[in-house]
Parts: C-alpha cells; sequence; structure tokens
C-alpha cells in the first residue's frame, strides 16, 4: 500500500468518540485515510453509494438502524463491500451474525491503535 | 500457515461442526453464511454434492463436507455428540497450557443453534470466481487466533496422505484442537472444472 494510493476508510458509529479515536489512527498513516463517517444505519448506506470506500468499520448498535441490518444492505448492494465490525465485549452473537451476513474481520474495544491497523492490513492487503 | 502471514499475527476464523468435529475457516474466504433453504439434487455427479442452491439469483452447487471429508468413515479425536472425549488421555499439556484462551465460548447463538438442532447453514465461499456453498450442520463461532498458535503438518504427512492438502494446520484451542481447512484447496481441478460445466448447463 503505496502512499499515493491511499486506501479510503469509511467509519460508522454513532458515538463520536469512538470515531475521532478511528479516524486519527487510521489517519495516522501513509496507507489509509478516512472519508467518509455516518452516525447511523441509513446515513452509512447513503454514504457508501456515494463514497464507494475500499473498506467500512461498523459499530454493531446504533440507533434508526443497527450494523447487522446495516451489514446486509451494503452487501446486497455490493457484493464485494469489505466490512469490519467493531464490537463491544459480550457482542459475540453479534459478531458471528455479522459474520453470516459477510463482515471481513472484528476489532474488540476497548482496541489498542496496532490491532486496529493490523485488521485494516490484513483485509485490505488480501 | 500460509506465507504471507507471521507469527506475531493474528487471524481472524469462523468455527463451525461437520458431523461430530468442529473445524474452522479463515473469515476472509467467507462470502456469507445461510440458513440451509430447498437445496435441489442433481440426478448424477459427485456423491459429496448435495445438490444446487438458488443463492442471490446464482446458482450454486453446495458440498456436502461430512461426505466430501469421508467424516463418517471415522471420529477424528474420539468425541462423542456431547463433545466429550472419550479417550481422555489425550489430554496434553500442550493443549492446557494453550498461550491464549482460544476457546470458543457458548453464546446465545449457540442456544439458538441447539434449540433448532435441524436447522443447517451453507457457508457460501467464492472458489477459483466460482460461488460454492458448503453444508455444514451448525456455525458456532468467531474469534482470533495466534499464528502462532497454529501447527502446521509436518512435511511427512503431507507428503504421505494427499488428502491433507485442504488443512492449513491444527489450531490449539483450550478445550481441543481444531483443524484449519483451507476451503480453496477441498476440490480438486478436475472437481472443480466438472462443477464449472454444470453450473453452465442448469443456470
Amino acid at each position: 500500500m503505496s502512499k499515493n494510493s491511499k486506501k479510503r476508510i469509511m467509519i460508522v458509529d454513532d458515538a463520536m468518540f469512538t470515531r475521532n479515536i478511528l479516524k486519527k489512527i487510521i489517519d495516522n498513516t501513509d496507507y489509509s485515510e478516512v472519508v467518509g463517517e455516518a452516525a447511523n444505519g441509513n446515513e452509512a448506506i447513503e454514504l457508501y453509494k456515494k463514497l464507494k470506500p475500499d473498506l467500512v468499520t461498523m459499530d454493531l448498535v446504533m440507533p434508526v438502524k443497527g450494523g447487522i441490518e446495516t451489514i446486509e444492505d451494503i452487501i446486497k448492494m455490493d457484493k464485494t463491500a469489505l466490512i469490519v465490525v467493531v464490537s463491544a465485549l459480550g457482542q459475540e452473537a453479534l459478531v458471528l451474525e455479522a459474520a453470516k451476513k459477510g463482515a471481513k474481520d472484528f476489532i474488540q474495544k476497548p482496541f489498542k491503535n496496532e490491532q486496529v491497523l493490523d485488521v485494516i492490513k490484513r483485509i485490505l492487503l488480501k | 500457515m500460509e506465507n504471507e502471514y507471521t507469527e506475531k499475527d493474528k487471524i481472524s476464523i469462523i468455527v463451525f461442526e461437520v458431523g461430530w468435529e468442529q473445524f474452522a475457516i479463515e473469515l476472509l474466504e467467507v462470502k456469507e453464511i445461510i440458513q440451509a433453504g430447498q437445496i435441489r439434487r442433481l440426478p448424477k455427479g459427485f456423491d459429496f454434492i448435495e445438490g444446487i442452491f438458488n443463492y442471490r439469483g446464482d446458482i450454486i452447487h453446495v458440498i456436502n463436507l461430512k461426505k466430501k471429508l469421508r467424516l463418517d468413515d471415522y471420529n477424528l479425536y474420539g468425541f462423542d455428540n456431547n463433545g466429550s472425549n472419550k479417550n481422555t488421555s489425550n489430554n496434553t499439556t500442550s493443549e492446557k497450557n494453550a498461550p491464549e484462551k482460544n476457546a470458543p465460548e457458548k453464546n446465545d447463538s449457540d442456544i439458538e443453534s441447539n434449540e433448532n438442532s435441524h436447522v443447517k447453514f451453507i457457508i457460501v465461499a467464492n472458489i477459483n470466481d466460482t460461488n460454492i456453498g458448503f453444508y455444514v450442520d451448525r456455525v458456532q463461532n468467531v474469534v482470533h487466533v495466534n499464528v502462532k498458535d497454529i501447527i502446521r503438518l509436518s512435511p511427512i504427512f503431507q507428503t504421505s496422505i494427499s488428502v491433507v492438502d485442504y488443512i492449513k494446520g491444527i489450531i490449539k484451542f483450550e478445550d481441543k484442537p481444531r483443524i484449519l481447512i483451507n476451503l480453496n484447496k477441498i476440490l480438486s481441478e478436475t472437481e472443480q472444472t466438472t462443477i464449472k460445466k454444470e453450473k453452465v448447463n442448469v443456470s
């Protein structure tokens, strides 16, 4: 992943705090950048259509439309979509549901910078 | 492990059950996992092909992993249907001292699956540009695994038994090991070509 072809990432999370942390981690690399942020599933779907990002990080529990339903809708729209779930402890069943819908990996909160970047690199380099 | 990973890496795997055995595949290999609906039988062909299935408008072949892996022939670790080990002397020190708690935990989905044990699943994967379904009994969990906890088969074992081509390694879990399967290698080239030809005929 070279500097000239930064991978475009979209963050979906209802908590601004989490979005800001993820954005800082992702933007602080020379191979990826955050191109959009959404606070719920409906916003995410609209933004995905517009941006067609290389990868999406997806919170699972959000108002209006949750992560599982949003993953399903995005995959229906784009079979090649790469989605990484950001989950919390105790959400193992939801992570499994997300994987069934087509999520490619998961990051568990609380996360360290390296954990986020390891997952992103693993997915985007595949 | 595969060349692209180093011993420091972690991978995400999905653990599933076929018959009495539990296996794992890399989550990256999975396109989607769906509840098995109506599978239409094909009049002839490989005995391990369960039939064809309409996957979002794409007619895909569904492989019966129990037949393909010949699991009716033997029980790999001597576990009974409840998962208890018939041969307790197999509990090695290395398993007890596994460096990370990789053991898939019971969760809500497990309970749901147990209550609806008749519900089967199809793991859809893209094998050389062809969507193929793999019929499994139960999908258990998604976990991260340290690459260093995946034991590669010794070269002697690999050369003496050709069927182990599709085995990426054995994952050390606290309770019992699981075989990490490479879905891309589970079908031979001839089998893949035949499936592609049949797919053209039925589409």
